[in-house]
């Protein structure tokens, strides 16, 4: 196991496996990131159902923004140009979470609290990770990714609390999303998430980041008194 | 090591768009009882972040 720490003067010494998973998890984080706000911000922004709650979407879309453009900046110190990213089709992305497009209030509100949260544990892999600037930008990104996880949480919380017909569209919300962020974790058997963690890159196997995330969801989906959706049906990787 | 080229330019360019976002925020959350704020802070922010959406970085930096 790689230990050592790489600051941005050693990158060109480092092993070319190590720098093509830097630039590959680099770009990927930045799709992913720049890939919320293509799903909602459309119909969103102007379609949330306060004015209170648009504005909520225009911040949260720039704290995303500016997390793509902090990825962004550590890929092209590296020599990666990430800007083809910004303008790709929803179609196009890495991540099948993001390939549609959210259209209601209900999956803005679920995607916050299931897609997000997917977010968040992808952000923790990099954690005192061997890539120093990479470790040093996450404080900040993750504390902003808690506050949509929260708003999210919260949101759904209180649309399954409404009542038959909104606890519906609520769950229909969640039955869509669940596996999605199930499939966000990869596959169980993967070489390059083992190579991640031989350079220090990342921490937890695919396996265990899914569990851990399931085990937090499911209590939660159970604590608003709504179904948890079976874990197998629609879904990509396992 | 080599940046790509524009790493800093865009860098930049996205730095500005995001702090208009949130200054348009802030103001209409100050005000949100000022309806004409409120609607202005989301247009502004609206034609900002289609901009960022559009991605034409060429367009941006040129």
């Amino acid at each position: 196991m790689f230990t050592d720490k790489v600051e941005l003067k050693d990158f060109e010494k480092m092993d070319p496996e190590y720098q093509d998973l830097l630039k590959r998890v680099l770009a990927i984080q930045c799709d992913c990131e720049i890939g919320g706000p293509h799903l909602y911000l459309e119909d969103m922004l102007p379609k949330a159902p306060s004015k209170l709650d648009q504005l909520v979407v225009a911040r949260t879309a720039a704290e995303e923004v500016d997390h793509y453009r902090k990825m962004a900046r550590l890929a092209g110190d590296v020599g990666e140009d990430v800007s083809y990213v910004l303008s790709w089709p929803n179609q196009k992305r890495y991540v099948e979470a993001f390939r549609g497009r959210i259209t209601t209030w209900e999956d803005f509100a679920v995607f916050g609290f299931l897609i997000d949260r997917v977010g968040r544990y992808q952000l923790e892999e990099f954690e005192d990770c061997s890539y120093v600037p990479l470790a040093t930008i996450l404080p900040t990104m993750e504390q902003e990714e808690v506050g949509h996880i929260d708003f999210g949480t919260n949101l759904t919380r209180e649309m399954a609390g409404k009542g038959d017909e909104s606890r519906e569209r609520v769950q229909k919300a969640i039955d869509y999303w669940y596996v999605k962020g199930l499939d966000m974790f990869g596959r169980n058997e993967s070489r390059r998430s083992e190579r991640y963690r031989y350079w220090g890159l990342k921490r937890r196997t695919n396996a265990e980041q899914r569990q851990q995330y399931t085990d937090e969801v499911n209590a939660l989906i159970e604590d608003m008194g709504l179904t948890i959706p079976d874990p197998n049906e629609g879904r990509l990787y396992a | 090591m080599t940046q790509a080229p524009n790493t800093v330019e865009l860098d930049e360019h996205l730095k500005d768009c995001i702090t208009a976002v949130h200054r348009a925020v802030g103001q209409a959350i100050s005000n949100i009882e000022d309806e004409k704020v409120v609607d202005q802070a989301l247009q502004d922010c609206r034609e900002v972040l289609d901009m960022v959406m559009e991605g034409k970085v060429s367009d941006w930096l040129s």
